[in-house]
């Protein structure tokens, strides 16, 4: 009884180790999310919608 | 069979338990189970974190030069508009640079999510994205030096690495 224990035991420690490495998916779209996060963040400076342009035009505007 | 026996034979059940994971990882690994859209999100999420600090940088330097500019011509009118367009156009190029390094790395994490969805890795295609995010982030830092910024932080090694994996040397 004690040996079933100890191997349910092993098996409840290495069993979602196995399900992340193999099923891969939610530890993919955590890093995919994380990455998408922080690109998120990066504005675009540049043309009609950049923080530039319109930067650019408040300071001709503003004193 | 003893306590001592019992014992004996569940640290070798768990020993190997333990070897079938490291066999069972180890096969995952090698047969990219997860692993290369893992790395390819992962470096990405390390380039943008270079691009973004770098842009910040710039973005400082750009306020300051507006901003004195601006204590140059304080009167609203077209001279003080044509000051700041001409201190603007300074900016352009490192400013298209980084829009440019922007939507590359935008086209990396599409490329890196389309293989999380199920289809395979589309590596030539990642590859030349991985080396135009390098390509375009060199064009930045020679920018911004030639405006005085040269302190910019360099591409971490594991986008590097990411190039090496892929197969581009």
């Amino acid at each position: 009884m004690e040996i079933v224990l100890k191997v349910l035991e092993v098996l409840a420690a290495v069993a979602p180790g196995f399900l992340a490495l193999f099923s891969g998916k939610e530890t993919d779209a955590e890093a995919i999310a994380h990455a998408r996060e922080l690109l998120d963040k990066v504005p675009i400076r540049v043309g009609p919608d950049g923080v530039w342009t319109a930067d650019l035009e408040r300071r001709k505007r503003e004193p | 069979m003893t306590r001592v026996e019992q014992a004996i034979d569940a640290a070798d059940v768990s020993l190997r338990m333990l070897a079938w994971a490291a066999i069972l990882g180890s096969i995952a690994y090698l047969t990219g189970c997860g692993s290369a859209v893992q790395a390819s999100a992962r470096a990405c999420s390390a380039a943008t974190l270079v691009v973004s600090t770098a842009g910040g940088a710039v973005d400082e330097a750009r306020d300051a030069a507006l901003d004195a500019v601006e204590e140059a011509h304080p009167q609203i009118g077209p001279e003080r508009s044509a000051a700041l367009d001409a201190e603007d156009a300074k900016w352009r190029p490192v400013g298209v640079a980084l829009d440019m390094t922007r939507a590359a790395l935008r086209g990396w994490l599409d490329a890196t999510t389309i293989a999380a969805a199920g289809a395979d890795l589309d590596v030539p295609r990642l590859l030349r994205i991985v080396r135009d995010v390098l390509r375009l982030y060199e064009s930045i830092v020679t920018a911004a030096e030639e405006l005085g910024i040269d302190d910019l932080p360099s591409m971490p090694q594991e986008v590097r690495d990411l190039v090496v994996a892929l197969g581009g040397g």
